[in-house]
């Protein structure tokens, strides 16, 4: 049962559980205008979850094994830890100006749930606590992109995320039950030890597989990506934000615990596996983001394009006589982190232009530095983060991933990284482009914003906020990236990998 | 399995009636039969769950799905009209996916099933025939298991019922008049959207911002 | 002899009991049929349409809530069994409690939201 010495550790997620609660009984008592409430609550307890995050983190850096072994507080989950509770707490700021009262606590409530159900997916230790902690994640993204549900487009689009998202649920179930049967435990690391005593079985590969295929649509990898642009472009923005990142990268940290921890017997199938699926999904993405035309859809290709970066780092893995060394998992929590205030900041952009022209044609971002000069700029540090151009961070994310696949042997994927990047250079730098043109539909565009009803003041400058922090975020952490990346190898040191 | 002529009996029963039924399940027209049909098909393999020593999985089998799932998708057949159902053309995509599909559990049915003996011994688990009977029976077993190792899931479990909950509350409460009005430029925009093409324009035109960032 | 036989019989007994009763009266009743005998209900209002219009959301929504609350009595089966195998109950108790606590947040928000009133 539980181990009242074990709650001190995970002060931060019984906080973000109270939090949720708090809203839901919030949500269901009161009347009236909630939204100061809302944001307030989000934010106290995400602020003192980060706060206590780091008193408690175990002085001496070690693993700590909590609850008879089904979470893990480490370095590694801390770091992923305090990813998430930014990304929520910059959700909540952002949806307060996308929605009114009685939707916004509901989004409020349901992000906290998904924000406690990222936190024990990063620390799970153990197979029933991953599978608990993904679908708590999961559930309430779903509700998430259909909140606004006197729209078709976001119903249809929560429609397809959930389907296939269940029946991703279920392959990991079903591989999950292969790897128990194989093993004799739901333990990651025992598992490892399991595997390894079966020798070169079939059986072990297919249950890797099967996880990988379910994770592999977590995380919409290629082929099983297919549900992405259309959730991105139906879901209310700030809940494409929120699900462009937060999911996608706790789902990574899992996908990398599993196969440098459950899995690492089969290191040498991992990497053929998933060198294949990177190569595929950049490819595919990059190609396919060239031919949109509404910016949140190009969102989405492009983020199943960086799910092909990250990938590479989890295939990059040097074979040593001490056995296989994942030497690009530092590289995947850098490019995670940076990865998350990137796109989560061009989604913030992109609802700047939403407000002003009731559009997210990329033809909205047709002169958009004349009428607002910040967004604008902001957004051209996003774009040519995304593309890895320097010294922004997604520069210096793409060459550590580039250092650790050419130190892991890599160097085809490698080649097919840097040339995929160039493609995604197109698009990118088309919205930079129309965003510094001249605006031919001036009159329209000024009609449109001039509808739109004025914002209050607090609110708005809120928004401001939310773009100023992920943006010079991004351009920080591309002048002073080697903090966070000792930062990320310090976490992987001091993880049960 | 308990090797004695009862077991092999029930045995065969259950497989010839559970396979008879999902034949019916998948060939009915009325997709009522069909619900019902699939009622049978859960009972029969609540029956496998039985002989092979595991109650509790039986009494979960019927309780949750033969009860509650069963009782959602007639709910939802409920929700559509079914005297208007289009006449479909009968297509065969479905089979692209099931085939392999088949495929794969035929292919883990003959390795456990019909394995050799070194395969099924090498079948692993924490909680042997001898482990449940010496606790007193699969929920003992299962008890012991979730107030022991697995307490924390067992709490996570409620927090994920409590959000699916929500989200259930959220999505299909009834849109109140006022949730439009918070919503002003939108009250025009319910055009069908289908397909991806309409589904963006759509989209664009319903995309609604209450306010303006300035 | 397995214990599950005597389900078994309960089982073939009820089925018996169904199929024979509809057997018995199909080969012994007398065969007078009139409009008023072959209506729904013999002494009660006349049908009217049939059952197959559209029904509302609400009992999906009834259904989705039964079916939660339906897995979490699942959930406490073990619980009170457990009860019965050790000393400490208190923390047992502890572990039950929070549970219910945390779902019982669930069942005021439903409760509060009107997903439960019929007429709203």
């Amino acid at each position: 049962m539980i181990e009242p010495g074990d709650l001190g550790y995970v002060v931060p997620e019984l906080i973000v559980l109270g939090t949720a609660l708090t809203l839901l009984l919030w949500a269901a008592i009161t009347r009236g205008d909630r939204r100061w409430m809302s944001v307030s609550i989000a934010l106290a307890g995400n602020g003192s979850a980060a706060l206590m995050l780091f008193m408690r983190t175990p002085a001496d850096g070690a693993a700590v094994e909590l609850f008879a072994g089904q979470l893990v507080v480490d370095g590694y989950s801390t770091f992923f830890r305090t990813l998430f509770l930014l990304l929520a707490s910059l959700a909540i700021v952002f949806g307060a100006q996308r929605f009114p009262s009685a939707p916004l606590i509901d989004f409020a409530a349901l992000l906290q749930f998904s924000l406690l159900g990222m936190m024990l997916l990063v620390g799970a230790a153990d197979w029933a606590t991953a599978f608990i902690a993904i679908e708590t994640m999961a559930i309430p993204v779903y509700v998430l992109v259909g909140l606004t549900r006197f729209r078709r487009a976001s119903l249809e689009a929560a429609m397809k995320y959930f389907a296939l998202g269940a029946f991703a649920s279920a392959v990991l179930v079903y591989g999950i039950a292969w790897s128990y049967g194989l093993t004799g435990t739901t333990s990651l690391a025992e598992t490892a030890d399991g595997i390894a005593s079966r020798g070169d079985e079939p059986w072990s590969l297919f249950a890797l597989g099967l996880i990988l295929v379910a994770l592999g649509f977590k995380v919409a990898a290629v082929p099983f990506h297919a549900w992405t642009p259309d959730a991105y472009q139906g879901a209310p923005t700030p809940a494409a934000a929120f699900v462009s990142v937060g999911p996608k990268v706790a789902a990574m940290a899992l996908l990398a615990r599993v196969v440098t921890l459950a899995f690492e017997p089969l290191a040498a199938n991992i990497t053929v596996a998933l060198a294949v699926i990177a190569a595929a999904t950049m490819i595919l993405g990059n190609l396919a983001a060239i031919a949109q035309s509404d910016v949140k859809r190009m969102l989405g290709y492009s983020s199943i394009a960086h799910t092909g970066y990250m990938l590479v780092g989890v295939a990059a893995v040097s074979q040593t006589d001490a056995g296989a060394d994942f030497v690009g998992v530092p590289s995947v929590l850098f490019y995670g982190f940076v990865y998350a205030l990137m796109t989560f900041g061009a989604f913030a952009v992109a609802y700047v232009v939403e407000a002003q022209t009731d559009s997210n044609d990329l033809s909205a971002f047709r002169g958009l530095a004349r009428r607002s000069m910040l967004p604008a700029a902001a957004m051209a540090v996003f774009m040519l983060s995304l593309t890895g151009v320097p010294p922004l961070s997604g520069f210096l994310g793409k060459l550590y991933i580039l250092q650790s696949a050419v130190d892991a042997g890599l160097g085809w994927l490698a080649v097919t990284l840097v040339v995929t990047s160039v493609v995604s250079a197109f698009y990118y730098l088309r919205v930079v482009v129309l965003m510094f043109m001249e605006d031919e539909d001036a009159p329209a565009a000024a009609s449109a914003a001039a509808d739109a009803p004025a914002a209050s003041g607090a609110v708005a400058d809120a928004h401001s906020a939310v773009v100023a922090v992920t943006a010079g975020a991004t351009v920080a952490f591309g002048i002073v990236g080697g903090g966070l990346l000792a930062w990320a190898q310090a976490a992987v040191a001091s993880s049960l990998l | 399995m308990p090797d004695n002529i009862e077991t092999h009996l029930a045995f065969w029963y259950l497989a010839a009636a559970s396979v008879a039924a999902s034949l019916l399940m998948v060939s009915v027209r009325n997709p009522v039969h069909s619900a019902i049909s699939l009622v049978v098909v859960i009972f029969h393999v609540a029956g496998f769950f039985a002989i092979l020593g595991s109650g509790f999985l039986a009494v979960a089998q019927i309780a949750i799905y033969a009860g509650a799932i069963v009782v959602l998708f007639l709910f939802t057949l409920m929700m559509l009209d079914l005297r208007h159902l289009p006449e479909e053309r009968v297509t065969h995509r479905q089979l692209w996916l099931g085939i392999p599909l088949a495929l794969l559990l035929a292919v883990e049915a003959v390795v456990i099933g019909a394995g050799t003996p070194e395969v099924r011994e090498s079948i692993k688990g924490a909680f042997p025939p001898a482990t449940v009977s010496e606790l007193g029976g699969s929920a003992e077993a299962l008890a012991v298991a979730l107030f022991n190792d697995y307490t924390l899931p067992f709490l996570g479990a409620s927090v994920m019922l409590t959000a699916a909950t929500v989200g259930a509350i959220v999505l299909a409460r009834r849109i109140e008049e006022h949730e439009r009005a918070d919503f002003p430029r939108q009250r025009a925009q319910t055009s069908a959207a289908n397909g991806a093409d309409s589904a963006a324009q759509a989209e664009q035109a319903a995309q609604a911002a209450q306010e303006s960032p300035r | 002899m397995p214990s599950w036989v005597a389900v078994v019989l309960l089982f073939a007994l009820a089925f018996l009991f169904a199929v024979g009763s509809l057997v018995g009266t199909m080969a012994l009743k007398p065969r007078r049929k009139y409009r008023a005998k072959v209506t729904a209900y013999e002494s009660g209002m006349e049908p009217i349409g049939d059952a197959r219009g559209r029904h509302s959301i609400r009992f999906y929504l009834v259904a989705v809530t039964f079916l939660i609350f339906d897995v979490e009595l699942l959930f406490f089966y073990p619980w009170a069994l457990y009860f019965n195998m050790i000393d400490d109950r208190v923390s047992l108790f502890g572990v039950g409690a929070v549970f219910l606590a945390i779902l019982a947040t669930a069942f005021v928000y439903e409760w509060r939201k009107g997903a439960l009133d019929w007429n709203r």
